[in-house]
């Protein structure tokens, strides 16, 4: 099992180093090793799928590289594509996108791997923060991340070899020959017998002895037990140093590779965790089980993984635009905090306002129909449904904080309970929508028989004619999602602004109320009163609605002209 | 550092019985059998250091071996029932002793005659006889735990 492992990563590091260009690598992965990824459902069958499937035609004059690539994804949704950043690989690929990172760095130092790798662990993937620090004092840097003599002997031999040409294992003549020998036996000029300090053992052939640039020896059987202990010590191994007391020297691949064969798969694997793990740029999907990660090249994105994962690379969380990661960890963190208060106040069902029936709302939708007395209200602000009509100015009257009580009261009290009112009307909110959210969640999950359905009424429906009503509902998840987050967003606006910076915001979070409950409810009618067309535009209208929300907002929400 | 599971073998392996048979230090006596120890557990018995707040005194210390040794320290730990552990601002009265060798600096290459060492230059440079900060919570929580059990914290370099 773990041989095989070891071999499969042996075999991409191969495959990997000879692609140069970085986008290639991912798909090249994906049919590479099938036998790993048999659970991961949709890559394997669809480079099989292919030819008979719908995407027979939409490729028929693309360049063969392209056309390769796309095919070996076509069920992805759009955003993992291998193109975008961030983007999404398994983590059979992830040896190469490591070395892809080590290359430039092995070529700019001109070090060796080993060391380019200690010294990116030690610099947390940051290239420029390591190159900034190297240019700066490289013998500092090397020490730092302990790899100050295996860089030096390479150096060294350089330096011997370029002028006499002389083979390499005779190179290295320093204290003692045997030093830096890689396991090659030398030419038996000293025949005396050698000690390990570890062992205690005296007799022992120079042959029988190994060490790293740091010329620190001990016995083969000590190095494989000094190393295969570290290894069953868990991720720290790869910050292991030489066993020599005092000795700032790191161990590497390189001395597993030689004197612990059989757990150089376990190494490599904990070196690819402390990759992922260490680097600002990459992040294991969330998902439960799941093994890919996104790695992206500006730091922050989100992602949509094949397991059906939507998360924000950054921070991990559910995609959380319009809010900014920090606030997002203060905002979790203060309904963490708050939750006891606020699930006191906020029930899950709600009395009538008219005739006091508990309802429990299972729909997306605010607009409320009680089923005893046919009394319309909303949701939100158990207000009747008539005042959120355009004749009372604005059908979303919903989403705006007044603050109504008395704010010339400057007590303590006064100030904690407008503090608690105003957080209780954004949370509210945001709970409200929260919940939403995962009713379309489930409402689409229940699509899908509803577009069998729909197909089944009517004699000339294709397929593709019910898609709407997928699109439709996928669109409004993403709106609750975005809804949701607005209201953190609007909590951490400066409440004094006075550049009407809140006030633009909160009409455009009122449009997107308005749009997204006029979805929700056009989507959830009754399949005999389905309006497709309605239900097109409204989505389109509404994805663009909710794309431009999110732009305005990233810009600074600076007044357009 | 993490350990899965700790034990502690019972019998000397050779090269422990090759460091037990080179060891020694003026002063120092290694003692293999010892009543009321563990099998597999040495007693160092040593003067407290001349020219220290700890001359005239008597410590013992008790040394076991995990079975991961030499690739894990020894347990050392100053043996109560044959002489108090000294007050040091480093030495937990339980005997647990605050050495970064004994833990995240231990090298397989280090032996017992170099912890004893390490152990009698700890007392010569003591500042003060007082027990380290928190010594009595520390002492109540660990209570007969291995101190290679404790993860310890290093942040005194002058001692």
């Amino acid at each position: 099992m773990s041989d095989s492992d070891s071999e499969e990563i042996e075999y991409q590091y191969s495959d990997d180093s000879d692609s140069d260009a970085e986008e290639t690598a991912a798909p090249q992965e994906d049919s590479g090793d099938e036998e790993r990824k048999e659970e991961s459902k949709d890559e394997k069958p669809n480079p099989l799928k292919t030819p008979s499937g719908k995407h027979t035609n939409a490729n028929p004059n693309a360049p063969p590289t392209g056309s390769s690539r796309f095919s070996l994804s076509p069920d992805y949704s759009s955003p993992s594509s291998s193109t975008e950043d961030p983007r999404l690989v398994p983590s059979s690929s992830l040896k190469g996108e490591m070395l892809n990172v080590l290359e430039e760095i092995i070529e700019m130092l001109s070090i060796p791997e080993e060391a380019a790798g200690a010294l990116m662990r030690c610099f947390k993937w940051n290239k420029e923060k390591l190159i900034a620090s190297y240019f700066d004092d490289p013998e500092r840097c090397l020490q730092k991340a302990g790899v100050l003599k295996r860089v030096r002997m390479l150096e060294d031999r350089q330096d011997a070899s370029a002028p006499t040409k002389t083979s390499r294992p005779l190179t290295p003549s320093r204290t003692s020959p045997r030093t830096a020998t890689r396991s090659t036996p030398l030419p038996p000029s000293s025949p005396l017998p050698q000690t390990c300090l570890i062992c205690c053992d005296d007799d022992l052939t120079p042959s029988e002895m190994y060490s790293m640039p740091c010329s620190h020896s001990f016995c083969c059987d000590c190095w494989s037990g000094f190393l295969g202990n570290k290894i069953d010590e868990g991720p720290s191994c790869v910050y292991a140093k030489c066993p020599q007391a005092g000795c700032e020297e790191i161990v590497s691949g390189e001395e597993v590779k030689a004197m612990a064969p059989s757990k150089i798969s376990q190494w490599d694997k904990y070196e690819l965790r402390s990759f992922v793990d260490l680097n600002k740029n990459t992040r294991w999907c969330p998902g439960t089980d799941c093994t890919m990660v996104a790695i992206t090249k500006a730091g922050v994105g989100n992602v949509k993984c094949s397991c059906g994962t939507s998360f924000c690379v950054k921070c991990g969380e559910e995609p959380h635009t319009p809010v900014v990661c920090k606030d997002l960890s203060l905002w979790l963190e203060k309904c963490q905090n708050e939750s006891e208060t606020a699930n006191w106040i906020l029930a899950n069902t709600k009395k009538c306002p008219k005739c006091a029936t508990r309802i429990e709302k299972n729909q997306g939708c605010n607009h409320m129909v009680c089923q005893q007395c046919k009394h319309e209200f909303c949701w939100i602000c158990v207000q009747p449904w008539e005042d959120h009509g355009a004749n009372t100015g604005g059908y979303y009257k919903c989403n705006k904080f007044n603050d109504k009580s008395n704010s010339d009261d400057q007590s303590d009290a006064a100030k904690a309970q407008r503090e608690l009112d105003r957080y209780l009307h954004y949370y509210q909110r945001y709970h409200a929508h929260s919940q939403a959210q995962k009713f379309a969640k489930k409402q689409l999950q229940q699509t899908e028989q509803r577009m069998v359905q729909l197909q089944d009424g009517s004699a000339h429906t294709s397929w593709i004619d019910v898609q709407f009503l997928k699109t439709a509902t996928e669109q409004l998840v993403e709106c609750r999602r975005v809804l949701k987050y607005t209201y953190t967003f609007a909590y951490y606006l400066d409440p004094s602004d006075k550049t009407g910076k809140k006030e633009r915001f909160e009409h455009h979070q009122e449009m997107l109320e308005k749009f997204t409950e006029n979805l929700s409810e056009l989507s959830e009618q009754s399949l005999d009163k389905m309006d497709r067309t309605g239900v097109v535009n409204m989505t389109r209208v509404v994805d663009r609605f909710v794309k431009n929300l999110c732009k305005y907002v990233e810009d600074g929400m600076e007044i357009e002209d | 550092m993490s350990h899965q599971r700790l034990e502690f073998s019972e019998s000397f392996t050779k090269r422990q019985l090759k460091e037990i048979a080179k060891f020694s230090v003026p002063g120092f006596d290694l003692n293999q059998s010892a009543e009321g120890c563990p099998p597999g557990s040495l007693l160092c018995t040593f003067k407290g250091p001349s020219d220290s707040l700890y001359t005239g005194e008597t410590f013992t210390l008790r040394i076991r071996f995990p079975t991961t040794h030499p690739f894990s320290s020894p347990e050392v730990i100053f043996h109560a029932p044959s002489h108090p552990a000294p007050l040091h601002p480093h030495i937990y009265t339980n005997g647990h002793i605050c050495l970064s060798i004994l833990s995240s600096e231990w090298s397989p290459a280090l032996t017992i005659q170099s912890i004893v060492l390490s152990i009698a230059s700890l007392l010569s440079t003591s500042p003060s006889k007082t027990p380290p900060e928190g010594d009595e919570q520390y002492c109540r929580r660990v209570k007969n735990r291995s101190p290679l059990l404790t993860s310890w914290l290093y942040d005194d370099d002058n001692v």
